[in-house]
């Protein structure tokens, strides 16, 4: 009974909730606001069962005198202090979110500069973990290597001209590279090489004429664009499908009590 | 010049409302300079010194759906050229809600054609889910290739016992209603399973109480099945905040003092992704992720040494249990995935075709064929 019960319910409200997307009619078009309506007041109670969690958390800390129990003790001021200014505001205004609440000041000055602060921290992470990514290990990681020099140079002001020496180094360095590894071979293979090394010089040299590095810096919010209007956009839309039909099966998994790893 | 700029009135103009069924559209023009934002305000009996905010937007419009029978309700529109310089609208007159006013919804019909494209895919997936499934059961059991980040469990668990450090697990921060969060709850109980063999200790910070509660259940499980009960700690599966970048300092302070040996991150992620994994990175954990967040994808591949990509999250809880008819069951998706591409194949066809003036028909009634509601 432990477990059939619950997948009797899942099966029960699965399959109603999936009929009643198709009934555009009252008052069937009402029951998912209803069941979500049901789901904001278990959770309302459930946040008791969090907050005591979070407090039992931090007060064992501190009595078990923890190396760390200041953040403990820090937490828990802190807690009673919203908790008692929220009480406090919606006594004197009507409600602590209100124009004019000083607990609306609280939140202004000091919980979204911390939020914002904890946000911001996110453009050193992307550095850091840029850096790991564009290292050009193998053929695939070059090709993020370059298709992603090429994205953000195509989505910053003169993007386009920054990215015109990065070229010119590219090409003369793959150039010589490749016409150096042409002289270590000899007939067909050398040839091939040198005429490689030669077009990839040719071109890096050729930045140098404005009518060519003008029409390039143009090109470059243009390619921008298209890599992420078409390869972006194709590999996004195939891991979607994917997503879509895993959910499905997932979902029809746990509705028909095929899967139940999620009860005991 | 800059009088002229001053003498600019920028207050929202012409304030409409519109009583619909039971709700509220306001409607206003924009002013003649560039607006930030504009916020709706409403008072509710008069209370006009207790305004409620009801939300920011730049549109010129909004639908207030909250309001009640019996209560006279005026608005106030708030203009935002920049962060702090604002003017508002004059406060409108009442609008009230008559006790007996209801929508007429019933003479809709009791099936919405518009989705009967969804039906049919449903159908037909149902189908070859159950076709697949009974087959399964049946000794068939389809070849699944090998999921790298899977497979990788046992080893992160065994690297992390062998430091002596503890693993550290989060679910992210979506509700108990996605089904990312629950795969990433099934995915928790095998790791919990692994974890009481070897006897470590399992971390699992959570946003949500409801998900808090439900990986306590799924954490005592996985002891209990692997027969040590007695090292099960309640006091481990704890809750931090509803917030996101709150939840995201939380699990980086528990990471940076505790030192995880290895990190998983299985469920729903935003920006907060790659702010935990690039710190648990640092501290020298192994990572393994798992998210159907496309956009967070990126950032867990990059930081993360394994990341299960989309639909392999859902197939994951699947693959750990070795059931041969959970297992059938992913093989309906592939063959679900050929009929797409090949209805994607054929529409790019006919779409191009009809661009020349070939097949303009059948490509029109191709494309209306699986046109769903107004798109």
């Amino acid at each position: 009974m432990q477990v059939q019960l619950p997948v009797l319910v899942t099966f029960i409200s699965g399959i109603a909730i999936m009929a009643l997307f198709f009934i555009p009619r009252e008052p069937f078009t009402q029951v998912e606001q209803l069941t979500t309506r049901w789901y904001v007041i278990v959770s309302g109670f459930a946040l008791l069962l969090g907050i005591d969690s979070l407090l039992l958390y931090h007060w064992r800390k501190i009595k078990r005198n923890d190396k760390d129990k200041f953040y403990s003790i820090i937490l828990i001021i802190s807690f009673f202090i919203a908790l008692l200014w929220g009480f406090w505001a919606w006594y004197k205004h009507g409600a602590p979110f209100i124009s004019g609440s000083s607990y609306l000041w609280l939140f202004r000055n000091v919980y979204l500069p911390l939020d914002a602060t904890m946000f911001s921290l996110l453009a050193f992470f992307i550095a850091s973990a840029a850096y790991r990514a564009f290292r050009a290990r193998n053929l695939e990681s070059t090709l993020l290597l370059i298709s992603a020099a090429i994205v953000m140079m195509g989505r910053v002001p003169f993007g386009g001209y920054i990215f015109l020496p990065f070229f010119l180094l590219f090409m003369v360095l793959t150039g010589s590279y490749i016409f150096y590894i042409g002289t270590k071979y000899t007939g067909y293979n050398s040839i091939v090489r040198y005429i490689l090394g030669s077009i990839l010089l040719f071109f890096g040299i050729l930045v140098f004429y404005p009518g060519f590095s003008n029409v390039l810096a143009q090109f470059i919010p243009v390619l921008s664009d298209w890599i992420m209007n078409y390869p972006n956009s194709a590999g996004q839309r195939a891991i979607a499908i994917g997503l879509y039909l895993g959910s499905i099966a997932f979902s029809l998994r746990i509705i028909f009590g095929i899967e139940r790893g999620y009860i005991r | 010049m800059f009088l002229f700029i001053f003498s600019i009135a920028f207050e929202a103009e012409s304030l409409k409302l519109i009583l619909d069924g039971n709700k509220v559209i306001l409607k206003w023009k924009s002013p003649p300079v560039e607006v930030k934002k504009y916020e709706v305000y409403r008072a509710d009996n008069n209370q006009k010194d207790h305004p409620i905010l009801l939300a920011q937007t730049k549109n010129t419009e909004f639908t207030d759906s909250t309001i009640k029978p019996n209560i006279k309700y005026s608005y106030l529109i708030r203009t935002y050229i920049d962060d702090t310089t604002y003017a508002d609208t004059k406060w409108s007159d009442n609008v009230i809600l008559a006790l007996n006013v209801k929508e007429n919804k019933n003479n809709k019909p009791y099936f919405d054609f518009q989705k009967l494209p969804v039906l049919i895919f449903l159908l037909v997936f149902g189908f070859l889910f159950f076709l697949f499934y009974y087959l399964a059961r049946l000794g068939k059991v389809p070849y699944i290739r090998k999921i790298a980040g899977l497979e990788a469990i046992d080893d992160a668990v065994g690297r992390a016992t062998e430091m002596g450090r503890p693993i550290i697990y989060t679910t992210g921060i979506s509700t108990l209603s996605d089904p990312a969060i629950i795969a990433g709850i099934a995915i928790l109980k095998y790791v919990a399973k692994k974890v009481a063999s070897y006897g470590i200790d399992l971390i699992v910070p959570n946003n949500d109480p409801l998900i808090m509660i439900a990986s306590r259940e799924a954490v005592k499980e996985g002891y209990t099945e692997a027969g040590r009960p007695d090292l099960y700690k309640e006091n481990n599966i704890m809750f931090l905040t509803t917030e996101q970048f709150g939840f995201a300092a939380g699990f980086n302070g528990i990471v940076i003092r505790g030192k995880p040996g290895a990190a998983f991150y299985q469920g729903y992620f935003y920006a907060e992704s790659l702010l935990m994994a690039e710190t648990s990175y640092n501290v020298g954990a192994i990572n393994i992720a798992g998210t159907t967040a496309i956009t967070q994808l990126p950032f867990f591949i990059v930081s993360c040494d394994y990341t299960l990509i989309g639909e392999e999250l859902y197939a994951a809880s699947a693959y750990l249990s070795k059931n041969p008819s959970e297992i059938g069951t992913i093989k309906s998706e592939d063959i679900a995935k050929v009929i797409i591409i090949i209805i994607i194949l054929v529409g790019a066809l006919l779409t191009t075709l009809s661009e020349y003036n070939f097949l303009s028909e059948i490509s029109n009634a191709y494309k209306s064929a699986f046109k769903v509601g107004r798109f």
